[in-house]
């Protein structure tokens, strides 16, 4: 992952420019500031004065720069620790303490507790098993035992975890590789044939059973966990159906003729779930407003503020937990003026604890997507996510400056990362639009299969909508210019 | 860039005008007023389209901030700021996501102007 290097750092006061930057606190214990051992700062780590008291800590003062501070990547270097053979300048960071070598098996194998072929109901042998959503349960349809997969447990404490992890199935997608598998029946011998692109399963049309494929073929067909649909389709239409209900005012005749929830679709699309130990400093200048008023310039008055100027840095470490990101082309295009994928987008998050290991029988009655992507597609993605995430955090231990804050340094560096593949509820309508311009546009309603969050897109009546906005214009017009009228007779 | 989103970037800065923190906020009434139609269609469009929504990883995705270590020094008085807001304050940006919403190249180009 990348490290956004600093465009220019103000110098800071007391710390000579340019010092090697020593290793950061050991986790837990109390931080140095300015020389002396002061206890961690309170939540908020709001350290300046109220409004209007003089300053504190006026210029001169030793800086109370960070100890471990510019715990920074140097330039060109990747701010993460891949497995692997580490370079010279990543092998310098782990001398430095800066980062930890990775340790342990990189790759997390999800896949070696179920063979491919037949699952069968640990009761009566039936491979007739699929998801029970009242309850969340896989169940057998012959003798209706209900049980459960192990959570996925691909998870830990994120403040150990140095290096790269990820579960197998996030492994690269071997782009040769076949969608279609054969496998062998275990029940009578025959060879079956799984499409992967429709379904990880099929029903051998020899002795009907179901066989699936768990595997970790690289085509990206069987990730490392799944969270199974809890919400089921009854629900779902309702949901539907009164968010487009609030829309129908202005939506397009032909949609609202041809709308339908019967056929909304239940769908597992593919995300990447990352859990990030990262370490990030933050430097620049916050304003705090001291005082505010008006003065009069000609005639009219304008609003003046006096502000307290001050260096800021936040410097920490920061532990994200479950960072999603699309795994398939065509959902990581989220350009809203030609297609509706953000709305999927929106739905999330989903309780990502609760994901279970992956077995085929969760997919049955629904469709599934494919993973499209490899890890090194989005890393980039989440480069740039993770650094979001740290300034919003260094914002909220600054409060304080109320004028806000114009970083001229952030620096990130990734000291830890597990990534693993989720498949992901859905349910989903979808309405094609075909413009009178030609143009063609698909619209989503999605309902996040766990929550119930909903976010859609709905054909608009343009003709309608502008002439009722034309309505509201030439009055609002004439109430304007009459009300501009009377401000200026008022010599307002 | 069709008209819709002409008239959103247009709804979009008249309401950041109308709400900005000003006493002389009734001067900006007629405004308001004289720009309430195209005010209306882009609340409606964004109502209906809803191009600009995205989940907010950066304030939603479960993170958690340790071992802080503040940097706090004043630097000087300033007096008779023009500005609501510090110039150039970049803690609210976003780089990473994936939805810009409708027009929002546009919109960046406008901004860096006016910055």
């Amino acid at each position: 992952m990348d490290t956004n290097k600093a465009s220019q750092a103000l110098p800071p006061q007391g710390e000579p420019v340019g010092a090697p930057p020593p290793p950061p606190p050991p986790s837990g214990a109390p931080h140095t500031h300015g020389g002396e051992v002061i206890p961690p700062p309170p939540g908020a780590a709001v350290p300046t004065p109220p409004v209007g008291a003089p300053a504190t800590a006026p210029a001169g003062v030793p800086a109370t720069a960070p100890a471990g501070a510019p715990a920074t990547a140097p330039a060109g270097v990747p701010a993460t620790a891949p497995a692997g053979a580490p370079d010279e300048a990543q092998e310098e960071l782990y001398d430095s303490g800066i980062l930890a070598p990775p340790s342990g098996e990189p790759i997390i194998y999800q896949d070696k507790r179920l063979k491919d072929g037949i699952t069968k109901c640990p009761s009566c042998g039936s491979s007739d098993i699929q998801l029970n959503i009242s309850t969340g349960m896989l169940r057998c349809n012959y003798c209706q035992r209900e049980f459960n997969e192990e959570s996925d447990g691909i998870d830990g404490d994120i403040s150990q975890l140095f290096g790269l992890k990820m579960g197998s199935g996030t492994s690269d997608i071997a782009y040769d590789a076949s969608d279609v598998v054969t496998l062998k029946c275990t029940g009578c011998g025959s060879e079956v044939v799984v499409d992967t692109k429709e379904a990880p399963q099929a029903r051998c049309h020899w002795c009907r059973n179901v066989l699936s494929l768990h595997q970790q073929v690289p085509n990206g067909a069987v990730p490392d966990a799944i969270m199974p649909f809890r919400i089921p389709k009854e629900q779902a239409q309702k949901i539907i159906e009164e968010f487009v209900g609030k829309r129908r005012f202005f939506a397009h005749p032909r949609f609202k003729t041809e709308f339908c929830t019967q056929n909304i679709m239940g769908v597992y699309l593919p995300y990447m779930v990352i859990d990030v130990n990262a370490y990030a400093d933050f430097r620049g200048e916050g304003e705090r407003e001291t005082r505010r008023y008006t003065v009069k310039v000609g005639k009219s008055t304008e609003t003046r503020y006096d502000a307290d100027a001050y260096q800021v840095g936040r410097a920490f470490d920061l532990y994200i937990d479950d960072l999603t990101l699309e795994a398939s082309t065509d959902k990581l295009d989220q350009t809203s003026a030609v297609n509706s994928n953000n709305v999927i987008n929106a739905i999330l998050p989903y309780p990502l604890k609760e994901t279970m290991r992956f077995n085929a029988n969760y997919l049955r009655g629904f469709t599934s997507e494919k993973r499209s992507v490899n890890r090194d597609s989005l890393q980039g993605l989440a480069g740039a996510q993770v650094r979001d995430i740290a300034r919003f955090q260094a914002w909220q231990q600054a409060t304080f400056y109320d004028r806000g804050i114009r970083w001229t340094s952030e620096d990130v560096t990734i000291k830890g990362e597990l990534w693993k593949t989720v498949y992901l509820p859905v349910w989903l309508y979808s309405y094609f639009e075909q413009k009178s311009n030609g143009q063609k546009f698909l619209h989503y309603v999605a309902v996040n299969a766990c929550t119930g969050a909903v976010m859609g897109s709905v054909p608009i009546h343009k003709p309608k909508l502008l002439a009722i906005s034309g309505i509201i214009q030439l009055v609002g017009t004439v109430l304007g210019v009459g009300l501009a009228a009377l401000l200026l007779l008022g010599g307002y | 860039m069709d008209i819709t989103n002409i008239m959103y970037l247009l709804a979009k800065y008249t309401s950041i005008i109308a709400s900005s923190d000003t006493e002389d906020g009734a001067a900006l009434i007629p405004l308001v007023l004289a720009l309430s139609g195209v005010i209306f269609y882009a609340a409606m469009y964004s109502r209906y389209r809803n191009a600009d929504k995205r989940f907010l990883y950066e304030k939603k995705t479960s993170a958690t901030v340790a071992n802080l270590i503040p940097t706090d020094n004043f630097l000087q008085k300033r007096k008779g700021l023009t500005n609501a807001s510090l110039r150039g304050a970049n803690h609210k940006r976003v780089e990473g996501a994936l939805n810009r919403g409708s027009g929002s190249k546009l919109l960046e180009k406008v901004e860096k102007f006016t910055e």
